[in-house]
């Protein structure tokens, strides 16, 4: 069978396509048949050496994927042959909070990942996806959809009225308002394109924010909540960005703490921390039952995981130049 | 009566005693005879107007008093004449989360607070404390107490076999570490002496550090959890310090940061690692009347005492700011009236 290996982690021209043996079901163990994976700028970190310490060379990539069920190890009652599942980002955290005894079963980075024809995971990291998704759409949920799920609703305790402030149109930011619709959430949007802003409105984001054309853009978020702000931040952006959302957000405002991408030039000033009552977290995706929590809520709401485009397994290195064009709108998924 | 008044908010020298007439109750008010009131860092910081706008000089000064009702206003019915009660600084903030409306109505800072033979209080802002309590034991409470409480109770959530950092053991500290000890949690604090961290571990403390003769104290608290970290942090120690805060938590720590902060840390906190261990930071000002009640009835129920440093006569109240600013003191300074 065919499987990509990080190779170097020099960026995506380390990616390597290699044939492995097929993999056999251990005791607790699964074989799934990835039918399709979706790209996190995660993997994009992993790919150029950015995510921790190197990775072994032999580390299959990529945490997002969905498939078939076509064996099952010793114990297993989970799930069965034929069985259409996508698979958790850390393979062991099922329920509860996050621990570090979680750490190193992060797929495609401390453990091998689901890009490839056959992998074997935890029986227990398989969640059944509904009958009328896709595997592309289902690939889409695993990492982006259950961090945005984990700092809005986890974290972020969002109950209907709250309005959840969006970072960019990225797979995070457009679950944010797929989340927000299906909980009685208002969502405000950033971009820096009015078209992607426009696109965001129809899938029933409340408002647009271009922060390329405003540069003051947290007084426009206070002026599209009546002048209160947003009472949850999905922060994206990272941590150069943080002086603005502290300034977009809401008294008593939950921030959800998610990449290290925009690095800080000067430290934020956490002196609104303080005098707004600001509770800022850091997240790191979230448990499989966060997984399930949210496949029930965009099945409730009819609501189905936003595609932007989809690449060929062979040409999964496409995926990275798309994902760091930053020109996409939900999620980039490989079709295998 | 005697009041005492902030002046121009020059330094300590600013302040001054003066008399004014008795005052009398509106609807919704209650005058109230205070026996014993204590100091904040922040009323420091008011009378070298370091904290916020200026203020009128004819402001009374000080958030924490405790005394007796002597008279009430129109449509009073939570107090009576009589009862012996304590005061919530943030005067509207009875229950739920904190509103930025509340600024409005802070005692000693925003309107007239606790510094005077008798205060004019919004009467819902008023609770009876227990029998077990002095005046200046309540009177130590309203500012310090209830911010540790606030942190420990509804954000962190403290609970048996938590362990709870606090930095320097001015009163939130040593609040922190009783609240600490009556919900079973162990409790680790820094300090610069170490007279200071013998006198916290006869309260109580069960890790001290030194932050002066071991600068890296982090890594030494780690060491004392077994590189695992604290689970709640009360972050006093300002901006500076965080960055060694969150590198001491454990994950799905919790780190309360206290008012009084200025300026940006030197040192970048590690942001990635309240990612990566998926700590919880929240900003911390003080709590709700609700809180307080919550935090008398626990100091009643285990029979814990605020532990007071010294006590001064309402006459040398600007001896007490004094010491405050040049002492090493351990808990709450404390002005009898």
């Amino acid at each position: 069978m065919k499987t990509y290996e990080v190779g170097a982690q020099k960026g995506a021209d380390s990616l390597r396509l290699v044939d492995r043996p097929e993999p056999k079901a251990a005791a607790g163990q699964a074989v799934v048949r990835i039918k399709a994976n979706s790209i996190n700028f995660r993997d994009v970190m992993v790919q150029n050496g950015w995510y921790g310490p190197a990775k072994p060379e032999t580390t299959v990539p990529f945490s997002d994927g969905a498939g078939e069920v076509v064996s099952v190890g010793e114990g297993v009652t989970r799930v069965k042959p034929g069985d259409r599942v996508a698979i958790s980002f850390f393979s062991r955290w099922i329920d509860g909070p996050f621990g570090p005894q979680y750490f190193g079963s992060d797929l495609g980075g401390g453990a091998d990942g689901t890009l490839t024809e056959l992998g074997a995971y935890p029986a227990d990291a398989l969640v059944k996806i509904p009958d009328n998704w896709t595997f592309e759409e289902a690939a889409c949920l695993p990492c982006a959809g259950v961090t945005a799920w984990n700092a809005i609703v986890e974290a972020g305790k969002a109950k209907a009225g709250d309005t959840v402030l969006l970072i960019g149109t990225g797979g995070v930011s457009i679950f944010g308002v797929q989340i927000a619709k299906a909980l009685g959430l208002k969502s405000v949007i950033t971009s820096s394109s009015d078209e992607k802003l426009a696109r965001a409105k129809s899938l029933g984001a409340d408002a647009g924010v271009n922060y390329k054309t405003n540069a003051e853009w947290p007084k426009a978020v206070l002026e599209a909540t009546g002048g209160k702000g947003a009472d949850i931040v999905v922060e994206t952006a990272g941590p150069g960005n943080l002086d603005n959302s502290f300034a977009a957000a809401a008294f008593n405002g939950r921030i959800g703490l998610i990449g290290g991408f925009e690095q800080a030039k000067t430290p934020p000033n956490v002196m609104p921390l303080v005098g707004k009552n600001l509770n800022l977290r850091g997240i790191t995706v979230g448990s499989r039952k966060m997984m399930e929590d949210l496949i029930a809520a965009l099945v409730k709401s009819n609501q189905k995981p936003v595609i932007d485009k989809v690449v060929d397994f062979a040409n999964a290195k496409e995926a990275h130049a798309l994902m760091q064009s930053q020109k996409h709108l939900g999620k980039i998924v490989i079709k295998h | 009566m005697k009041v005492w008044e902030l002046g121009d908010q020059k330094g300590i020298s600013s302040l001054r005693m003066v008399d004014r007439p008795d005052p009398k109750p509106l609807p919704g008010q209650a005058i109230v005879a205070i026996k014993a009131s204590s100091l904040n860092r922040r009323d420091i910081m008011i009378t070298e107007s370091k904290y916020g706008a200026p203020k009128p000089e004819n402001r009374i000064p000080l958030s924490d008093g405790a005394g007796d009702v002597v008279a009430v206003g129109e449509g009073v019915t939570n107090v009576k004449v009589g009862d012996r009660v304590v005061a919530s600084h943030f005067t509207p903030w009875t229950d739920g989360a904190f509103d930025p409306s509340y600024f409005a109505a802070d005692l000693g800072v925003t309107i007239d607070g606790m510094l005077t033979e008798r205060a004019i209080v919004p009467a819902h802002a008023l609770q009876v404390f227990p029998a077990s309590l002095s005046y200046e034991e309540a009177a130590s409470l309203p500012v310090a107490a209830v911010t540790a409480w606030s942190m420990m109770q509804p954000f962190a959530d403290i609970k048996s076999g938590d362990t709870v950092l606090a930095l320097g053991t001015g009163g939130v500290s040593i609040f922190a570490l009783q609240i600490a000890k009556m919900n079973g949690a162990r409790f680790a604090i820094t300090s610069s002496q170490d007279d200071k961290l013998e006198r916290c571990k006869k309260l109580g403390a069960d890790i001290t550090v030194n932050y002066k003769t071991t600068p890296d104290w982090e890594k030494a608290i780690l060491a004392a959890t077994n590189g695992r970290g604290v689970d709640i942090v009360v972050e006093t120690g300002g901006m500076a310090t965080l960055a060694q805060s969150i590198a001491a938590t454990a994950p799905n720590g919790r780190i309360g940061l206290i008012g009084a902060l200025g300026g940006r840390p030197e040192n970048q906190p590690n942001i990635g690692g309240v990612i990566g261990k998926n700590i919880a930071l929240k900003g911390i000002t003080s709590g709700s009347r609700k809180m307080f009640s919550d935090l008398l009835k626990a100091f009643d129920a285990t029979g814990t005492k605020p532990v007071i440093d010294k006590t001064f006569a309402f006459a040398e109240a600007n001896k007490a700011y004094q010491y405050m600013q040049d002492s090493e003191f351990i808990g709450k300074i404390v002005i009898k009236h």
